[in-house]
């Protein structure tokens, strides 16, 4: 995905800066944006970030 | 990458905290290993082996890597975070997944500005937007946007249509044809195309960094400066202290400074500033004319640290601007033709040894049609706007009427550049080799 | 300072507003077009989700395909955008697109080929290959026209660069040696298997950009002089073929209506012309346009208009189309793509059709098989007409003296033609073609598969 390109525009970047505005601590923001950044990597990414999420939540107690 | 640099970090701070240097340069190494190994496998193996090849027949298979987008970004992002944890000067993050986040965001992940870890270290866990903040960032956004949209992609179709399309280009199977397309080319076609093409990437990518700091700042975040109107230096050196600073300034600290920058007596700096405008290019992208273009560079820097620099400062500045421009818009030509055969039907066609003529009729109306454009385009790259801006709201009774203007731009901007990009399917984006 | 403050928090609100307007209005799956009249074609389908799609990313990569290309309101927005490039210079003549080097017309005609047919390749040597410009080497192409008055898929041929003078658009041409020669091989070809049987026509339409701008403007373009090509390809002919020299006849017209504005195509009147001279050519008796029915549509912004993306130069004044139809009691019939058949009228009523969509008043627009009787002709005299949308404005007027009148679209219909002409014995056989066809390697080759 690449700034200048209407998807971002209008679907990436108002659900991530309504996201982050609806967040309130600075550790929901930062999960926030992490998750938003790995959706937006390009390639192959995308699905990646369903097997992380599913990695992260079998560890248990997770150093976070 | 960032696991195991995330790994490597942590093993340097302990290296540190113990007093055991050793451990910590194990740490650095490894790191070290890991990043540039991966930036490597992915985005040279091709170029080296293509190069191999032509040298010595052999590999006789090229293998074809998928490149992963903005790995020099973000791969350089974790160099420099590893490399500042083994100085000392920020410690290492202990939660991989904040670390992951910083060099994953994407407002600069793919194009910039490499931001370093320790910028942003302290905002991390620690930060707000003040209203002017978002304000502020908004309008940098929008304004980056627009020169996206609306300048940056058009002057990208007049240089394809003055000169050759990237794609076109760039395909090595109808090298031919491009010649033959770029032979009958009329001179001030390519002069224009090549200015076009010069205007593009900066517009281009000055535009991207300006949505990066944007929205970073809508949340908190300041990124530092990655253009500060470089068309208007008036030496080399000065160019790359203004164009696309954060890469310049990367290159500065952690190899031409380790190396030992200027302190080692005078073939000592012209070989440091030699390592460093090789990798310059050589990161661009991985083909034999990024690597040219970083060493062309490299002359000019070395000749102006010898004696050039002096004498650029004492003549009337206009000389000194004219000689920059001239040497950065030769660059561009450099940068943008991979094929030397292209390069030479290019530059030779500039001066009419193709036997083009000097100008064709449709040219001309090209040029007409167009002529406002390039005025814009030109502004663009000049600070006038931002300086008119300055004036307007500083002043008394302009300040109101300014800042009423100013609170539609973003809006007006935000539609403008909509309806530029529907229906367009020309959007590239040139740093994607990166 | 507290006066900043406000105005902060009003920009911030406004900007709030106005992208989660637009951004709103982008998630309305209703709101977003289909279909785009002026491109001609059906816009991305929302892509179907299957597994192997979501792991090789294009799952991802064909819904931001989707969510650009159907945006809400494109053709708005696009039209918008076309205006706001008017600013960008002085625009008092345009080139659109990449215009591109012709090859060398020769002057003395090639002696015609024995035998075999041109072995010449697929490839162009005249065409570029970028996507995004509009040069043509190959066609895109939608849905078959519905006999529906509302939704029309008319062929479009993109084309090659436009140059807009005022208020009209010509169309720019480079030869191609390589191409012409593979038309002509295939025309002789074409005589030989039908020598005894049919008489073979060849018409190549000259397009606006030498007819109607005058010669010494047209000299500085990068355009190839459309006669000296016709003449090549005319003089390059097997005897047993007849060329219809329609160039010299269009020229002396040239201030009338004889081509439109803002389309690439000729008028029914220009292709009236043309059919006077084929008519002497043949020694029959041309029907008048006085004996003809009138019908006019107006409203029409053709393929310069969507190829040039909307020019606003091309709006200042919109075509009309004019068509006549031939007395007698003629019924059409064509087959489209799917292979069902459907009544039409010769000249249908358009007055309600997109306004990019009017030219297809002629023949019902461009279908794989048509077929044209006259009721009041029984001399079983019959012809053939090979032809892409140049026929259509042409074809009518044939119907006033031929009982049958058979079309064919190269383009869209598949068999052998000599074939064809036996099974139906069919006297006449017509090649009509615009120069640019000549030019193409793709048309030119599917017209070889066809003459087999």
């Amino acid at each position: 995905m690449v700034f200048s390109n209407l998807f971002f525009l209008f679907v990436f970047l108002p659900l991530n800066l309504l996201c982050y505005s609806l967040a309130k601590t600075i550790r929901t923001r930062n999960i926030i944006m992490l998750m938003f950044s790995l959706f937006f990597m390009p390639g192959e990414n995308q699905y990646m970030y369903f097997f992380w999420l599913e990695w992260r939540l079998q560890i248990g107690s997770s150093p976070v | 990458m960032a696991l195991a640099d995330w790994f490597f970090a942590r093993l340097i701070q302990k290296g540190r905290d113990d007093g055991k240097m050793s451990l910590s340069k194990v740490g650095l190494i490894g790191a070290l290993i890991v990043s540039l190994g991966l930036l490597g496998t992915f985005k040279y193996t091709g170029f080296l082996a293509e190069t191999f090849h032509q040298l010595t027949g052999f590999p006789s298979v090229i293998p074809q890597i998928a490149l992963p987008i903005g790995i020099s970004f973000y791969t350089f992002q974790l160099i420099s975070y590893v490399v500042d944890v083994y100085r000392g000067e920020v410690e290492a993050q202990k939660k991989f997944w904040l670390l992951l986040m910083y060099v994953s965001l994407f407002h600069q992940c793919i194009a910039g500005p490499i931001v370093r870890y320790q910028d942003v270290s302290r905002k991390i866990l620690c930060r707000k937007a003040s209203r002017e903040e978002i304000s502020r960032g908004i309008s940098r956004f929008c304004t980056g946007l627009a020169k996206k949209a609306l300048l940056a992609n058009s002057c990208g179709a007049l240089a394809d249509t003055l000169l050759l399309s990237d794609a076109v280009a760039s395909n090595a199977a109808s090298l031919s044809q491009n010649l033959a397309t770029l032979q009958a080319r009329p001179v001030l076609s390519l002069w224009l195309g090549v200015l076009a093409f010069m205007f593009q990437i900066y517009l281009d990518f000055s535009a991207y960094s300006d949505m990066a700091i944007g929205m970073g700042l809508m949340i908190g975040f300041h990124y530092k400066e990655n253009f500060n109107y470089p068309y208007l230096s008036r030496s080399v050196s000065e160019f790359w202290r203004r164009w696309h600073i954060s890469l310049g300034s990367f290159f500065r600290d952690y190899v031409y400074i380790p190396l030992g920058g200027n302190r080692r007596g005078l073939p000592r700096t012209i070989a440091n500033l030699f390592i460093v405008w090789f990798l310059t290019g050589l990161w661009h992208g991985a083909s034999w004319n990024f690597v040219l273009w970083g060493l062309y560079f490299f002359v000019f820097i070395a000749v102006e640290r010898l004696f050039l620099g002096k004498l650029l400062e004492r003549i009337p500045a206009v000389f000194s601007h004219l000689y920059l421009l001239i040497i950065v818009f030769f660059g561009w030509a450099i940068f943008r033709f991979r094929q030397p055969v292209l390069l030479n039907t290019v530059l030779g066609g500039m001066f009419g040894a193709n036997g083009n003529p000097l100008t064709s009729f449709e040219f001309n109306t090209i040029f007409l049609n167009h002529i406002f454009f390039l005025l814009a385009a030109a502004i663009a790259t000049t600070p006038l706007l931002k300086k008119l801006g300055e004036r307007c709201s500083n002043g008394l009774r302009t300040a109101y009427v300014y800042n009423t203007v100013q609170l539609f731009v973003p809006p007006l901007l935000l539609l403008l550049s909509t309806a530029a990009l529907v229906g367009n399917s020309y959007n590239p984006f040139l740093y994607f080799q990166f | 300072m507290k006066k900043n403050h406000s105005f902060d928090a009003r920009k911030i609100l406004l900007f709030t507003i106005s992208l989660g307007l637009l951004s709103i209005a982008s998630w309305i799956v209703p709101l977003r077009p289909t279909y785009s009249e002026f491109e001609k074609r059906e816009l991305t389908k929302f892509p179907t989700f299957s597994i192997q799609a979501l792991s090789d990313g294009s799952y991802f990569d064909n819904i931001d395909l989707w969510f650009s290309d159907t945006f809400p309101f494109r053709d708005a927005l696009i039209t918008g955008n076309s205006y706001l490039k008017k600013l960008y210079g002085i625009q008092p003549v345009q080139v659109s697109g990449d215009v591109e080097e012709g090859d060398a017309i020769p002057s003395a005609p090639m002696q015609p080929p024995v035998s075999s047919q041109a072995t010449s390749s697929e490839t162009d040597n005249g065409l570029s290959s970028t996507p995004e410009e509009t040069a043509s080497s190959s066609q895109t192409s939608s849905e078959s026209p519905a006999p529906e008055i509302d939704v029309t898929g008319e062929v479009t041929q993109s084309l090659g660069a436009v140059l807009i003078v005022g208020d009209s658009g010509y169309e720019y041409y480079n030869f191609s040696r390589e191409v012409a020669d593979q038309y002509i091989g295939m025309l002789n070809h074409t005589a030989q298997k039908l020598e005894g049987s049919a008489q073979v026509y060849d018409m190549v339409v000259p397009t606006s950009m030498d007819i109607i701008l005058p010669e010494s403007f047209r000299q500085n373009l990068n355009t190839s002089s459309q006669k000296d090509a016709i003449a090549y390809i005319s003089g390059s002919l097997s005897p047993s073929i007849q060329s219809v020299p329609i160039y010299d006849t269009l020229k002396a017209h040239a201030d009338e209506y004889i081509y439109f504005r803002t389309d690439h195509h000729w008028t029914a009147l220009g292709a009236y012309y043309a059919y006077r001279s084929f008519a002497e050519l043949k020694g029959i008796s041309p029907v008048e346009l006085s004996q003809c029915e009138r019908k006019e549509f107006s409203g029409f912004l053709g393929a310069f208009y969507s190829d040039t993306n909307k020019n606003p130069a091309l709006t200042q004044n919109p075509d009309t189309v004019v068509a006549y139809v031939p007395p007698g009691t003629i019924k059409m019939q064509y087959t489209d793509r799917e292979g069902n058949t459907f009544d039409w009228p010769l000249i249908s009523d358009v007055s309600n059709w997109a306004a990019s969509s009017k030219y297809s008043t002629f023949i019902g627009g461009d279908n794989p098989y048509t077929v044209i009787q006259n009721a009041d002709l029984t001399d079983g005299s019959s012809c053939l007409v090979i032809k892409e949308s140049f026929g259509n404005a042409f074809i009518p007027y044939l119907a006033a003296n031929y009982q049958t009148v058979h079309v064919i679209d190269y383009r869209y219909w598949n068999g052998n033609i000599p074939e064809f002409v036996n099974s139906n014995n069919i006297q006449d056989v017509l090649f009509l073609n615009n120069v640019s066809a000549t030019r193409n390697a793709s048309l030119v080759g599917k017209m070889e598969s066809l003459t087999k």
